[in-house]
């Protein structure tokens, strides 16, 4: 991976990039869509040689970045968003799956998910070309 | 002067495009496992624009259509008491409209000289946080803010939702450049493996 993506965390009175403390994942890897809840930091976690490789699992994070929860994503995602409820207890999951003409082309579905205290639930596969976007809870 | 003319209209044909479904209460239990309930989404309709969905958590179905837009992108979220805040964004403004969740009626808060996107609310439901972009300084000051508006970093804006029908302050090309300076870029809440 090119550039690593780190999490940066902000003073929310002064943000700055400067100031902003930062989590890095671990060798060869970088965080996305990032999601604060009570329980800690929900990200995508992704791995590998390409310039953008696909997240492969969501981590869930200490403010210090310890890695202390993850649960796998499905192989070939492309499109990925995380939101969390009013409560910040629970996370809603998009992973639109499906890319390119390979084999990460052959089955193309949106996975709509919630991440809550019982783990990572599927609520819904919709198959084809994603038409539909997780906004919030 | 140009460039207000070119904002307040921006403003006024985002409203237009927006459709009212019949009000009703919303949903705001809990399923077993601890869940909300019903969750959002938006549902595009090819080249008809649109849909903001309220939908079952426990299997996805829709259970109700609660904004249309023809062009306007739409974002929303639920507050701490319940209600559902949406935002539906042109190139060049934006409507903060609030539903009661009691009522399901809907109410403008707001309405914005800018895009707002990726939008998030505060724990006291006071303030609304969006992204934006600096895209009309070419119009202002072809000097130092010249340059195609839409490529410029993004803005990390926090809008207070109290008062009525407001509207957000007109952005100077001076207030432009330190928010563009003091700014947050995006990224971090949606990504593309391609």
């Amino acid at each position: 991976m090119s550039a690593p993506q780190q999490l940066l965390i902000f003073d929310a009175a002064h943000p700055r990039f400067a100031t902003a403390s930062r989590l890095s994942a671990r060798h060869g890897c970088g965080y996305s869509a990032p999601a604060w809840t009570n329980a800690g930091i929900i990200a995508a976690e992704r791995c590998g040689e390409d310039s953008h490789p696909p997240p492969h699992r969501l981590v869930r994070l200490s403010p210090s970045g310890a890695v202390d929860g993850s649960w796998p994503l499905p192989d070939c995602v492309d499109g990925f968003w995380t939101r969390t409820d009013a409560s910040h207890t629970n996370v809603l999951v998009q992973a639109d799956v499906g890319y390119g003409d390979d084999r990460c082309g052959s089955s193309r579905f949106s996975r709509v998910a919630a991440l809550g205290e019982g783990g990572l639930r599927t609520i819904i596969d919709q198959p084809g070309e994603p038409t539909t976007i997780t906004s919030g809870w | 002067m140009a460039i207000a003319a070119v904002i307040v209209v921006g403003s006024v044909v985002a409203a237009r495009h927006v459709d009212q479904p019949a009000a009703a209460p919303l949903p705001t239990g809990v399923l077993p496992d601890g869940t909300p309930s019903t969750f959002l989404t938006v549902d595009t309709r090819g080249s008809h624009g649109h849909i903001l969905r309220l939908r079952d958590t426990h299997d996805g179905r829709p259970l109700r259509d609660l904004v249309r837009t023809r062009t306007d992108d739409i974002d929303a979220t639920r507050a701490v008491d319940g209600s559902l805040i949406a935002v539906t964004s042109s190139s060049c403004g934006a409507s903060i409209v609030r539903f009661d969740p009691g009522t399901g009626r809907r109410r403008v808060m707001r309405r914005l000289h800018e895009s707002a996107t990726e939008i998030a609310v505060s724990p006291d439901g006071r303030r609304l946080a969006y992204i934006t972009r600096p895209f009309c300084p070419t119009f202002h000051c072809p000097g130092a803010c010249s340059g195609p508006g839409m490529r410029a970093p993004n803005m990390l804006v926090v809008a207070d939702l109290r008062g009525r029908g407001g509207s957000a302050p007109k952005r100077t090309c001076r207030g432009i450049r330190s928010a563009v300076s003091a700014g947050v870029r995006t990224g971090g809440t949606s990504s593309s493996a391609r």
